[in-house]
């Protein structure tokens, strides 16, 4: 049943031009422009070209904004309105939202799998093992819907729940140091390696791309899975005892 | 029996949302649950459906215990929501599917159920559509029918034609008429008078959280049928009919408005053929007809004129 209605699901993102427009062909585009700029340079931190650390800080960041897939039909289908048609319904109202979730994971991931042949093609960006890539992906992308799945159960306002998520994306992009470095501080040390989603994708996709099977990158992806895990234990529990 | 509410009660907060509600829904009707906004009408439908949790009362549908079986109970059930709640980004056929699909139905069977559904709402030719291109009837029509692609036996309407045309609103009602025939049982909830007139065998009036009238039209008229309006036209000497007329037994009032006489009497004082009489005593009666209560009359009275601006819950 939940993979059923995952179909119909599927049927309405893939026909949401505008979260399309805004969550895929605007990456497309600034990594086309950002890309033509960096021109060969090296990205001395990353210790990767410019071109490719574009691409790699492009595809996160849009991978922290695609939780609006999950945000809006969580919003549409089990908060507004049409929750009361959808708790008519003779299904538990928390399988359902697991529907979406199968969805938004497959879709967001499905979007940044074509960002890097997008990347990979122009600027010949280095992405590794396409099986390790598309893993890191779908494990990237199951913690940010489920994150954002939560947010969705958690707060009751649609505004309030529109801000965190984007706090909770532009911090985490702040601490991965996508716009400047940030002070050498153990503290934000950790925050900016393993404390926030942005560096833990970054990290868990960097290995991949450096063909290195190194410590970071493999405690980023055990990172991530745990707290995907967790998300799910909890939105689990939330939605429950929610649509009961 | 299709459904049973007994002594059922709802608080949100301070506000009595639902006071002590009884209600049956006896299979094979249309019951009208008319009432006020505010009234606890779509509490009610929430309420006996399991979406909302009451304080306390006991609901049984199909003869079952609604929370032992909610589930179970839910798959005979289908709910039209106030609110256009249909995929806006999924054709009509789509959104049948997805309900169908919801309720088990898969193959042949599903897509017989949804050409027949598409049929009854009148929606054939726009199967492949999506809903943006449609009208607010031909919405509210789709609402309609994805509750009805399961072909559930108890159907729950919740004001399924605001905000529509006449000609919309038209055809849902004899589409109403229709399921009923074919042997649904339904619950049609609106603050529409003459919807309710025009399909429900038996009509309920919620009003403040309380059931304060249940019957017939008929019997509902009858509460209030005390007095009867009769307007008489007479060509000759009206004065003179109007103070015969006041002396008669069971008249409260005789007056003349527009050349016209205006008399309010005791219902079944059998004064018309008296009245008669002296019409054409005092040369010849022009005209005579009288008012009868209406629903509308029985609704007003009950749940009084002032205006309410309530919230459902």
């Amino acid at each position: 049943m939940i993979l059923k209605l995952s179909t119909f699901v599927f049927k309405r993102v893939s026909k949401d031009l505008v979260s399309i427009a805004i969550l895929f062909v605007t990456p497309l585009v600034l990594i086309t422009i950002l890309g033509t700029i960096a021109d060969g340079a090296m990205n001395e931190t990353l210790g990767i070209p410019q071109a490719d650390a574009v691409a790699l800080s492009m595809i996160m960041a849009f991978q922290l904004f695609a939780g609006f897939y999950t945000l809006e039909l969580m919003k549409y289908d089990l908060l507004q309105d049409r929750k009361w048609r959808m708790m008519a319904l003779p299904i538990p109202m928390h399988r359902y939202m697991y529907s979406i979730l199968i969805v938004t994971i497959l879709f967001g991931g499905l979007q940044s799998f074509a960002l890097t042949h997008y990347t990979r093609l122009m600027y010949d960006v280095t992405w590794g093992s396409q099986l390790r890539l598309i893993g890191a992906i779908l494990i990237i992308s199951a913690a940010m819907q489920t994150m954002y799945l939560n947010i969705a159960l958690f707060i009751k306002s649609f505004k309030t729940m529109e801000r965190v998520a984007v706090s909770i994306s532009f911090g985490s992009m702040l601490l991965g140091g996508v716009w400047f470095q940030l002070p050498d501080h153990a503290v934000l040390n950790f925050l900016g390696t393993y404390g926030n989603p942005y560096s833990l994708g970054e990290n868990l996709l960097l290995g991949g791309m450096r063909g290195q099977w190194n410590i970071e990158g493999i405690l980023t992806g055990i990172i991530l899975i745990l707290f995907t895990v967790m998300m799910i234990a909890i939105s689990a529990d939330k939605g429950r005892r929610m649509y009961r | 029996m299709i459904a049973k509410i007994e002594n059922i009660v709802k608080r949100y907060g301070n506000h009595l949302a639902l006071d002590c509600v009884d209600l049956s829904i006896k299979e094979g009707e249309i019951l009208g649950l008319l009432g006020p906004n505010g009234a606890g009408k779509t509490t009610l439908l929430h309420g006996m459906m399991g979406l909302i949790s009451v304080d306390s009362g006991e609901i049984s549908i199909f003869g079952e215990d609604l929370y032992q079986n909610k589930q179970q109970i839910k798959r005979k059930i289908g709910l039209v929501t106030q609110e256009v709640t249909i995929f806006e980004d999924l054709t009509a056929w789509d959104n049948l599917a997805f309900f169908g699909s919801v309720y088990g139905l898969k193959g042949e069977e599903l897509k017989k159920n949804i050409q027949e559904t598409l049929e009854i709402v009148g929606l054939t030719n726009y199967q492949k559509k999506l809903p943006t291109k449609f009208s607010g009837g031909m919405k509210r029509r789709l609402n309609i029918a994805c509750a009805l692609v399961h072909k559930p036996k108890f159907l729950i309407m919740d004001e399924p034609t605001v905000g529509i045309d006449a000609q919309s609103r038209n055809y849902i009602l004899e589409t109403i008429g229709k399921l009923n025939e074919m042997g649904t049982t339904i619950l049609y909830t609106t603050h529409y008078i003459e919807e309710v007139e025009a399909i429900s065998s038996r009509v309920v009036i919620l009003d403040q959280g309380h059931v304060i009238a249940e019957g017939t039209k008929e019997e509902l008229i009858e509460r209030i049928q005390h007095e009867e309006k009769i307007n008489l036209q007479l060509s000759g000497d009206k004065d003179a009919a109007v103070k015969e007329i006041q002396a008669l037994p069971g008249v409260k009032e005789a007056i003349v408005i527009k050349g016209e006489i205006h008399i309010i009497s005791q219902a079944g004082s059998g004064n018309l053929e008296q009245i008669l009489a002296i019409g054409k005593k005092h040369g010849g009666v022009m005209g005579i007809n009288s008012e009868k209560p209406t629903l509308e009359d029985v609704f007003l009275t009950l749940t009084g004129k002032g205006l309410r601006d309530g919230e459902e819950g």
